[in-house]
């Protein structure tokens, strides 16, 4: 990862110098822009491998960016705002970002929210065996353990768990995870998803009650991982 | 009688007057009576009795049945000592002449009474199109205007021209009636929503005639009217309910975004620094981050918590006697404190007047307008004089930013305003204004605004002097200045 872009995009100084310290500290390259039009243009010209883009710019609103950005490119987007409301989450989301994070963020929260997004990007094959916190999610033996004790779960629970755990710490909205499980006919099923979900959770609380694999985005849908 | 004329909805009795019909009913039958002389040569003159019906026509219709009848007589008796042999003499020659007279009589009466009653519903007929057009107008006037009261008032005029008295009033509760004035109670359903007033000249038959025609139209138009009024009173509550919550959204999404955004910068810096990898360069640069942003943080704090303090009453008030010069200079150099430049051009009068009044309070005020200023003159140096002017002292703060439009004028100092025309998030929070005027008044002073869109934007602060205030080089302690008095203390 060293050494890999960030394109940054606030308006706020102090926020700007705040973000740059912070993923410099992480090790990666900073872009720093203030406005919609410099972020547009530095994302064409430097070639940036991920962006952080605030919704709030002077210039244009940050979601127009990001339709902007995905009309020529797939570079994996989070977005930054101060209001912490599910209608605005799911309009970034829809505009094409990835992920979404509130100000104000715990320290490495957007950190480890662009790796995920990052390794994503950079995935070339699916891992066939995912390890957390004691649970194995085996993809190519179709099984699941916890703590060594094997997990019992349905073809459209497993469908489910595996589309989550590809996806570590990455935001899966409900209409991406209906798609993907059920198919796009069902995109506007989300009290099916909940239920399922809820099975899901049931099953995975089993020994250590404190572990929680599935996490839930009030509003706009799941992430697996802590 | 003149009156009459005037009270159209009032006839009572509407016939001309009764003199002109016995002169009428005698003159007719006189010339009928010469009349027939010459025509006794072309026709039989027991047929020609029939000339007399023309004055009994007009007269029973004109002025009723009664007069017709004396006139049907007196033409028979003309009739019979004129013309009828043996003239001049009551007797009658001939059965047939008696036969004439009866069947005269017969005649005149019915068809004087034709045309009495052809009149009556004529009149009658004149008198409910006259009801229908008061009760249609009373209508447009209760229902057409926007607000009930101008409407009530524009339907009382009008009803009392249509019944012809001086005065007519629609209160719209219940009035007793006294000896100077006769009411008459507007019910819907069964209860009292209003009462017509009338002066007590009404005779009884014009009271009743009231009660019968006009009140029963009115009432039911004033029921509809009081039932518009409330429904409307109800639509314009709603919507302002609404633009309320939200307006109540607005400010709180706007609190909560710069409350958020430098408590952002603060923990991103902070996180970032690493005791172990962290250089001495990154440390101070994470420092300068977090002073900046709680310094932006404890200003915002402090103006919230300011305007909850204004909002919640008077806030706690020392009255001190102080220098507004000293006032502003710390104002200005709070302001400027951050600047890299200077910000503003003082022009302060020499010797101004001590005043009293708590000056930290005073001082947040100015800051917070200088702020204000410094914000929109783009850079540009924002003028602050302050002048003696008659009884007042006058500061202006004077910008040369894009200036307010005059639509928003009286609404820049409501707290948490923003102008529509300014893009989200990124200026104050919109309670600099609010606090500073607070602060003022709560000090007796007076905030205006005066713009030019273009050309910059001039706020101006009075306070009011005591007569014969000292200048404030004078005012020295010991020698009984004369303080500027505040107003509100006054």
């Amino acid at each position: 990862m060293a050494g890999e872009r960030i394109l940054v995009c606030d308006d706020d100084p102090q926020i700007l110098r705040a973000l740059r310290l912070m993923l410099r500290g992480a090790g990666y390259e900073v872009l720093a822009t203030a406005t919609a039009e410099d972020a547009l243009d530095r994302a064409a010209i430097a070639g940036p491998h991920a962006a952080i883009i605030d919704l709030m710019l002077p210039d244009r609103p940050g979601l127009e960016v990001c339709r902007e950005l995905r009309e020529w490119s797939e570079l994996p987007i989070i977005v930054l705002s101060a209001l912490d409301e599910e209608e605005t989450k799911i309009a970034a989301l829809h505009s094409g970002a990835d992920d979404y994070v509130t100000k104000p963020f715990a320290p490495g929260e957007l950190v480890a929210r662009l790796q995920a997004v990052l390794r994503r990007a950079g995935r070339a094959e699916v891992e066939p065996r995912i390890e957390l916190g004691g649970l194995i999610v085996d993809l190519a033996a179709h099984s699941v353990s916890l703590d060594g004790e094997e997990i019992r779960l349905t073809p459209l629970e497993f469908a489910l768990l595996k589309a989550l755990a590809t996806n570590r710490g990455l935001l899966m909205t409900h209409r991406k995870l209906l798609s993907e499980v059920w198919g796009p006919e069902y995109t506007d099923a989300t009290p099916l998803l909940r239920t399922h979900i809820a099975n899901l959770r049931h099953k995975l609380a089993v020994g250590d009650e404190r572990r929680h694999f599935i996490r839930t985005e009030s509003g706009v849908g799941y992430r697996f991982g802590v | 009688m003149a009156s009459r004329a005037l009270s159209p909805l009032l006839p009572g009795d509407a016939r001309p007057p009764l003199l002109i019909g016995v002169l009428v009913a005698a003159g007719g039958t006189a010339l009928e009576t010469l009349a027939i002389y010459p025509l006794k040569h072309v026709a039989p003159v027991d047929s020609l009795i029939v000339v007399y019906l023309l004055t009994v026509v007009v007269v029973a219709t004109y002025w009723g049945m009664l007069l017709g009848l004396l006139t049907t007589l007196a033409s028979a008796l003309a009739f019979n000592f004129f013309q009828l042999p043996p003239v001049g003499s009551l007797r009658l020659a001939d059965s047939h002449d008696w036969v004439a007279l009866a069947a005269f009589l017969v005649v005149a009466v019915a068809v004087g009474m034709v045309g009495d009653l052809a009149r009556t519903r004529a009149e009658e007929a004149e008198q409910r199109r006259r009801e229908a057009d008061l009760a249609t107008e009373m209508a447009r006037l209760l229902l057409g205007g926007t607000r009930l009261d101008v409407a009530v008032a524009a339907a009382s005029q009008r009803l009392a021209s249509a019944i012809g008295v001086s005065s007519a009033a629609i209160e719209l509760h219940a009035v007793a009636a006294s000896e100077r004035q006769r009411t008459f109670a507007l019910r819907d359903r069964e209860t009292v929503i209003g009462t017509l007033v009338l002066p007590a000249t009404l005779s009884a038959s014009e009271q009743q005639r009231v009660a019968e025609r006009i009140v029963p139209a009115l009432q039911s138009v004033l029921a509809a009217a009081l039932h518009r009024a409330e429904l409307q009173a109800e639509v314009v509550e709603t919507a302002l309910l609404r633009r309320n919550d939200e307006m109540k959204t607005a400010v709180l999404r706007s609190v909560s975004h710069d409350l958020r955004t430098p408590l952002t910068a603060i923990l991103s810096a902070a996180g970032a620094l690493d005791p172990h990898t962290s250089g001495p360069s990154e440390a101070a640069e994470a420092r300068s981050v977090v002073l900046e942003a709680a310094t932006r943080l404890h200003r915002l704090v402090e103006k919230l918590l300011d305007l909850s303090l204004l909002q919640a009453g008077a806030p706690a008030h020392r009255s001190d006697l102080y220098s507004l010069e000293d006032v502003l200079h710390e104002a200005v150099a709070d302001i400027e404190a951050d600047a890299s430049t200077p910000l503003f051009r003082l022009s302060l009068d020499e010797d101004l007047p001590l005043l009293e009044g708590d000056a930290g309070q005073l001082e947040r005020a100015f800051a917070n307008l200088l702020e204000n200023a410094a914000r929109y003159s783009a850079g540009k140096p924002v003028s602050v004089r302050a002048h003696v002017v008659g009884e007042r002292l006058r500061v202006r703060i004077v910008d040369q930013g894009p200036g307010i439009r005059a639509s928003e004028l009286d609404r820049i100092f409501l707290p948490f305003y923003r102008s529509p025309t300014e893009r989200p998030g990124h200026l104050g929070a919109g309670l600099g204004l609010a606090i500073a005027r607070g602060f003022v008044e709560v000090n007796g002073g007076r905030i205006t605004v005066e713009s030019l869109p273009g050309q910059g934007t001039t706020f101006v602060v009075e306070f009011q002097l005591a007569p014969g205030a000292q200048r404030g080089d004078q005012g020295a302690p010991e020698g009984a200045p004369a303080p500027a008095r505040p107003r509100a203390k006054a």
